[in-house]
């Protein structure tokens, strides 16, 4: 087939991954690999187990692509979501306290293709945009449980914080979050 | 558990946030409710675009390679595996065939080994080159062209960025750019990975023609940004960009 794997959209690359093409998997990669592997380092923040969670995810997506079929998601939202589940399932089996700390930094390489760059760098803009119109309060809520994996609980145990006020949080971060982030139409 | 209940455990479900003792009456509540089924996918969404909200790194070659390495190689389920014969012969050709897997995993190591200090090389190398280009590009006294690619395969507009870091300043010319839509602009922004700024808005002529320069000494000092981007805004520019990308160019090469 005459498919160009790096012009095709998300939907014909994984119909060509369903026919068990490799090419699309590569076409995959190079468009989402660096933005699965640069969250798996931030939550992990450590560059080794950030490549084996971004190996985890991609190969899980070659097995068994009638799983992402199944969510009839985007493909990028579900690559994310496989991804921060798996680094955080990582952070859990590192022990709970290290949840807590932030993650070192460690030596970073910048993405390559500035064109590239360009792009996530929008991307990135316009969510540190969004994430700027919460109150700090509502942002922290949320950064805890989507970065570090904690639960309403465990928030409001490591906040000191009421479970219900921590729950209004969340649920007015997400409101205001969806209403910024999501196309019309989807909120 | 009624519409109301569910949507909050789902923003917490799509945040990984919902205790796993609590998503069993929320999981039945899906299972009924199409509506909150949609609700949930969009909360999915938000949740990971928060994920973006990261500096974008480049992950090493080995792991691009290993990947499709795996992809590529027996044991994925895609790829029929070879059903061995009963008895001895199974057993003889297990072992020949583990013996050989053993080698065959050694080998690829090195070989990936070996790939991996080529690709560091030719990275180093590849960026001592940019970085001279850049060097000389910079010191300069005249001005540096940097063309702009259109982002939307419809437009055909032909957009270049001519700019003096010297003299802190730049324009921006072009032809058959369409006018933006009502109520919007088109903004000029310098990006690096550690944000994005602003230098300024414009609109092309009647006849698609663009002229219009910029300031640059609101860029900081010593600030060196990769890439120029237009993007379309609201009428009077917006403080980080929000809208449709309209050309990017690169300033590294």
């Amino acid at each position: 087939m005459g498919l160009d794997y790096s012009e095709a959209s998300d939907e014909e690359l994984m119909a060509a991954v369903m026919e068990r093409h490799p090419r699309a998997l590569e076409g995959i990669y190079d468009r989402y690999g660096a933005v699965v592997y640069s969250l798996a380092r931030r939550i992990l923040g450590d560059a080794h187990r950030a490549e084996d969670v971004v190996q985890d995810v991609f190969l899980r997506l070659w097995d068994r692509p009638q799983l992402y079929v199944a969510s009839r998601g985007q493909l990028l939202t579900w690559l994310l979501t496989m991804a921060r589940n798996r680094a955080i399932d990582q952070l859990r089996a590192q022990g709970r306290q290290q949840r807590f700390l932030r993650s070192p930094a460690g030596a970073q390489v910048e993405a390559q293709d500035p064109a590239e760059q360009a792009h996530w760098a929008l991307q990135r803009q316009q969510v540190l945009a969004a994430l700027a119109h919460l109150p700090p309060e509502q942002r922290e809520a949320v950064e805890l449980a989507y970065f570090r994996g904690l639960t309403h609980r465990e928030i409001a145990e490591a906040t000191g914080l009421p479970l219900g006020t921590v729950k209004t949080r969340i649920r007015l971060a997400m409101q205001k979050l969806r209403a910024l982030l999501l196309p019309e139409g989807e909120g | 558990m009624d519409c109301q209940e569910a949507r909050q455990a789902l923003d917490l479900l799509a945040l990984g946030a919902l205790p796993e003792d609590e998503a069993s009456p929320v999981e039945q509540h899906l299972a009924s409710c199409a509506e909150c089924s949609r609700y949930l996918e969009g909360s999915r969404q938000v949740a990971a675009r928060l994920g973006l909200a990261t500096p974008v790194l480049e992950p090493p070659p080995r792991l691009r390679r290993r990947i499709l390495a795996a992809a590529r190689g027996p044991g994925t389920a895609g790829v029929p595996r070879q059903r061995l014969a009963w008895g001895v012969m199974a057993a003889l050709t297990a072992a020949a065939v583990a013996l050989s897997a053993f080698f065959f995993v050694e080998w690829r190591q090195a070989q990936d080994e070996r790939q991996d200090l080529a690709d560091q090389l030719s990275d180093a190398l590849a960026a001592v080159r940019e970085r001279d280009e850049l060097m000389q590009l910079f010191t300069l006294p005249d001005l540096a062209r940097v063309p702009m690619l259109p982002q939307s395969p419809g437009l055909a507009a032909n957009l270049s960025y001519y700019w003096s870091t010297q003299k802190r300043w730049g324009f921006i010319v072009g032809t058959a750019l369409p006018p933006p839509p009502p109520g919007r602009v088109y903004q000029l922004w310098f990006l690096s990975s550690e944000g994005s700024r602003g230098v300024g808005t414009f609109r092309p002529s009647e006849s698609g023609t663009v002229y219009h320069s910029f300031d640059l000494s609101v860029l900081p000092p010593n600030w060196r940004p990769s890439a120029i981007a237009v993007t379309l805004e609201p009428e009077g520019g917006s403080p980080v960009p929000t809208g449709e990308t309209v050309a990017v160019g690169t300033l590294t090469r």
